[in-house]
């Protein structure tokens, strides 16, 4: 049974993740959104208190997901349709992940882990296993009727389809099949003393029939199952006087054993059944295993789903606009108003966005005022690029974008930046590791790269990797401090259409736009500016 | 009598107890090769690989048997014939924890049966297979006459009918509440065709819950019981046919059984190992020319393979009249690991088996003889010293002429004129010993200090980056070191080279 509300013709794995996602999460903040997606807010009933409580499965979800990029258009829509089912109608995606949340909570509680570590007596643990997959056929119908229920509303491809799936699986017959086999299964269950099903007026005795041969050492094999199945009889003493009575008289029929006091034969008894219940069992465990992998996958993609939800609750909240990015051919890269989305939500929306178009600028070198917004326009980017590359929405009125499915951060914190040639070593090492690991289409995004060392340094290092890494076709986006790098890039390639010079804007009278504008490198970084804002003039 | 590993017959089979590897082993890390040639044999077929051939010839012979095992047809037939008699001692063990005589006896005619057919089918594949080798020729001849003996035809025939005849018996029982029914009668229900109604194309085997137990379980004393009291002829013949087969195996077949897993399981392995894109040749026997192209580490192939990494493979030539090579070159250039694929040709060739090169030409060399310098250790220089002469003390007082000798780093911590020299000592008296073979060292005057001595050099790219190539050349001194860019080969022209 396949969930594919991920991907359209996959469950979900975590095979082509972003190469170094942890640094990636750091240089762009992304644990906010993660924390946001955890944030379950939804309001089921009434509207005036927003309940938040946190759940860090949705919470881990999310982190998750975002990690593995998607690789098309095809790929993103799909769970964009699926997300725009989702904000419809959420009480469903609240309740998807809730029921497969139970099912799973009480698999655990049967001892999920514990019966693949370790001996355990094999009797209680054919029990545990029969238990479970009743739990998981009934949790299959819960399913199947939430989704019978709601199959009005649903029309992304996704959720039509997951549906289909469901409803064949548990058709008419099938239905029945599994209810006769819980059924035939059910004397097994009950002797371990499930007391909420058991009636104390009757027992439940199996009634198996076996037809034998004889096998190597003279041993009986070769075994055929002709019946197996739960027998329903009105409660009696097991070893009390009629049982005695009906012992005596049956044995006196030819070919009859009796039971009676005859431990050896009860013991094998119990081992026959065991035997018996083990066969019929190892047909059933196909669909323990199936639909367990399938309730693992279902809360899983449903989370992201929920996660995604709560991500939007907490924008509109704050008033912060959102969309649903485009992908676009490579090379594309436009937006209006596009907010640095973890900033946003961080300050309640009040973020200054940028607008503006990029189309086919490959390498775009970003300088200017300190303060002035650059690290965070770097950073609005890479978000929203991580967004759209796993169908989130995007905090801009519009984005549009191609897909990089190798996208690379190397941000040097300003903190970071002192001179140290350890600090520059790991600088390298991790650049080293991004040239080793680029693919067709990477993006690069470089902040302040190469500021642990000199000027001098510093430059002639960046000046060399970004010129080979452009003529090699990765696009890059770099903000730097380094002007004799910026400068010769700018004198070399002014007239060159694939590179591009921003600077965040200032004011003549110095002050700061936040808004990044195509401009020329200049020889000043308004360091002193800043400098004297704060600490005031002194000469 | 035939042996398949030795031409004059039999190897007496060492009772060493525990077992115990010749000193090189560690060294060559063969060690770790034959973890993984005879994963899944044991302890007994590991122990066949300890010992080189006694002569020349059963080098030559042992190479003569492999090329025809490694045959797909004969691999195949001897992989199933091998299955099959493993299956039969395992049903001889379990006759003899049975329980009472009648099991015995039911236990030994599965044997038979599952020996002639392993033994026929075995014979008349190999009649097929086109065999070039003495030893399988003389087996197969062997094997034919085996299994046409008047008395062994008899024999089968026989085991095949009682077998028959007793898988032919039934009996149904039923399971109800207090109470157990034995009876013949049939047909009240089909359950697995229900299960197979609710999961198409699945199939599971409903096994006897007694099955793993010697002794009857309670049950089947009833039954058995039963069947005895309803099938007394076929008992009475059944004790009788056993009574005159006690001994039923061939002398030779048996002998057989011991060796065949030497070559069997390194051909299952190089087969193997060749789906996964190793390269193995055979090697050809030369009077005095060394020389092999594509040569790599066994062990480090193996363990790269893991980590989905390739090795680089190597030329090698030594000429008649050159003696010994002196590697030099910087460090993790792959000097060691050449010295070892040397010593690995040379073991595996010995052994008769093919080797992990495109192509080698081999000469019969007398021996193997290894000497590499421990991890450094806690030790004074002079300690280590002393503990390298103390294991060099016995390669320095063969009497043996001839042998095939890897040595890697010695004398480390010796001051550097006091290790040339020694180094010189050793290697001219190895010389003289005619011995052939490899010097690992980082002395670059050993290169030019006897006669015979060919230098070879690890090489480097133009960046000083290692390649692990091994070529002949001069030997020179390591050069400096490079700034942390080009460590991290990050310059705008390294970058252009990465991408080319």
């Amino acid at each position: 049974m396949n969930v594919f509300l991920l991907h359209p013709d996959r469950e979900w794995s975590t095979a082509n993740s972003y190469y170094d996602w942890s640094s990636m999460t750091k240089d762009l903040g992304l644990n906010a959104i993660f924390k946001a997606a955890g944030m379950d807010s939804i309001l089921r009933s009434s509207r005036a208190v927003y309940t938040e409580k946190e759940d860090p499965y949705l919470e881990q979800t999310m982190r998750r997901v975002m990690r593995t990029p998607l690789k098309s258009a095809e790929e993103v829509n799909y769970r964009q349709a699926i997300m725009k089912d989702c904000f419809r109608k959420q009480a469903f995606i609240a309740n998807l992940y809730q029921i497969s949340g139970e099912v799973l909570e009480k698999w655990e509680k049967l001892g999920r882990k514990s019966s693949t570590a370790g001996e355990r007596d094999t009797k209680a643990k054919l029990i545990t296993d029969l238990k479970v997959f009743q739990l998981l056929v009934e949790g299959m119908f819960r399913v199947q009727a939430l989704f019978t229920e709601n199959e009005d509303g649903l029309t992304a491809p996704g959720l039509v389809s997951l549906n289909e799936r469901i409803q064949e699986e548990l058709n008419e017959d099938r239905t029945a099949y599994l209810e006769s086999l819980l059924k035939d299964l059910s004397f097994y269950v009950d002797v371990s003393g499930d007391a909420g099903r058991q009636n104390v007026y009757t027992l439940r005795f199996p009634r198996i029939r076996v037809d034998c041969g004889l096998k190597d050492g003279l041993k009986i094999g070769d075994l055929r199952l002709e019946t197996f199945n739960t027998v329903v009889k009105p409660y009696s003493k097991p070893y009390g006087l009629g049982a005695k009575l009906r012992g005596t008289i049956s044995s006196l029929a030819p070919g009859v054993i009796s039971l009676y006091k005859d431990q050896a034969m009860q013991d094998d008894a119990a081992e026959l059944e065991y035997q018996a219940v083990s066969y019929v069992y190892s047909y059933c465990s196909a669909l323990t295993a199936s639909y367990g992998s399938f309730f693992d996958q279902l809360h899983f993609q449903s989370a992201f789903y929920l996660g995604a939800v709560n991500i939007r609750e907490q924008m509109q909240r704050f008033k912060i606009d959102y969309c649903f990015p485009q992908v676009d051919r490579q090379g594309i890269l436009q937006y209006t108003d596009l907010k640095e989305m973890v900033m946003s939500m961080d300050r309640g929306g009040k973020v200054v966005g940028n607008s503006g178009g990029l189309d086919g600028k490959q390498l775009v070198i970003i300088t200017g005022a300190n303060q002035g917004g650059k690290s965070t326009f770097l950073r609005s980017i890479g978000i929203a690029q991580v967004c759209l590359q796993c169908g989130l929405i995007v905090s801009a009125n519009s984005f549009r974008s191609g897909i990089h499915t190798s996208l690379f951060t190397h941000f040097t914190r300003r903190e970071d930046s002192a001179m140290n040639s350890g600090r520059l070593d790991e600088e390298l090492r991790r650049m080293d590791q991004i040239v080793s690991n680029l693919g067709e289409d990477s993006l690069v995004l470089l902040n302040e790269s190469f500021a642990t060392t000199t000027e001098k340094d510093g430059s002639a290092i960046a000046y060399g990797i970004v010129k080979a890494l452009k003529e090699e076709g990765v696009r890059i986006f770099t903000v730097t401090h380094l002007l004799s790098f910026a400068q010769k890039m700018y004198e070399e390639s002014k007239s060159d259409e694939k590179v591009c010079f921003l600077c965040a804007e200032h004011k003549d009278d110095g002050k700061r736009t936040y808004r990044m504008i195509p401009h020329a490198p200049e020889q000043t970084s308004f360091g002193l500016e800043l400098f004297e804002e704060v600490l005031g003039k002194r000469s | 009598m035939i042996s398949l590993l030795s031409r004059t017959g039999s190897i007496p089979k060492e009772d060493t107890g525990e077992l115990q590897y010749p000193p090189f082993f560690v060294d060559l890390n063969i060690d770790q090769i034959l973890e993984r040639i005879t994963d899944g044999w044991g302890e007994d077929v590991r122990s066949l690989y300890l010992a080189f051939p006694a002569t020349k010839e059963d080098e030559e012979y042992r190479r003569a048997v492999y090329g025809d095992f490694k045959k797909k047809e004969v691999l195949a037939a001897m992989t199933e014939y091998y299955t099959g008699m493993r299956e039969r001692a395992l049903y001889a063990e379990r006759r003899e924890n049975a329980y009472e005589e009648v099991q015995k006896q039911v236990w030994q005619l599965r044997e038979i049966c599952s020996y002639a057919l392993a033994a026929e089918k075995l014979c008349e594949k190999l009649k097929e297979a086109q065999l070039a080798s003495e030893g399988m020729k003389g087996f197969t001849a062997y094997l034919s006459e085996c299994v046409n003996e008047e008395g062994y035809r008899s024999m089968r025939e026989e085991a095949l009918t009682l077998w028959k005849e007793l898988s032919a018996f039934r009996v149904v029982l039923t399971y109800e509440k207090e109470r157990f029914t034995l009876a013949e009668s049939k047909g009240e229900g089909d359950y697995e065709n229900f299960l197979a109604e609710c999961f198409p194309g699945v199939k599971k085997d409903f096994q006897s819950p007694f099955l793993d137990r010697e002794y009857y379980s309670r049950l089947e004393e009833e039954v058995v019981k039963l069947f005895r009291k309803k099938h007394k002829p076929f008992f009475r013949q059944l004790e009788s046919f056993c009574k005159e087969h006690p001994e039923y195996i061939h002398d030779g077949i048996r002998e057989a059984e011991q060796e065949m897993p030497y070559y069997l399981s390194y051909a299952q392995f190089e087969a193997k190992m060749q789906e996964k894109g190793m390269v193995f040749a055979t090697p050809k026997t030369s009077p005095d020319k060394l020389s092999a192209s594509g040569l790599y580490d066994l062990a480090l192939a193996l363990a790269n393979q893991a980590k989905g990494k390739d090795v680089v493979a190597n030329e090698l030539y030594l000429a008649p009249e050159e003696r010994f090579f002196v590697l030099t070159g910087p460090n993790q250039g792959g000097k060691t690991t050449y010295g070892r694929s040397l010593g690995q040709l040379v073991y595996f060739s010995k052994m008769g088996l093919d080797v992990p090169a495109e192509s080698a030409l081999v000469p019969h060399y007398s021996n193997l003889w290894t000497h590499f310098s421990v991890e450094e250790s806690a030790e004074t220089g002079r300690g280590k010293l002393m503990d390298e002469l103390v294991r060099l003390k016995p390669i320095m007082e063969e009497e043996e002429e001839g042998a095939f000798v890897v040595i890697n780093e010695l004398f480390t911590t010796a001051a550097n004129f006091d290790a040339i020299e020694m180094g010189k000592r050793v290697l001219e008296f190895l010389i003289g010993k005619n011995c052939r073979g490899i010097y690992v060292t980082h002395l670059g005057e050993l290169a030019s200090s006897c006669e015979g001595v060919v230098s070879l050099r690890a090489e480097v790219d133009e960046n000083n980056v290692q390649t692990y190539r091994i070529d002949r050349n001069e030997a020179v001194e390591p050069g400096g070191t490079n700034s942390q860019v080009l460590k991290y080969r990050l310059t705008y022209e390294q970058l252009k080279e990465r991408f080319s």
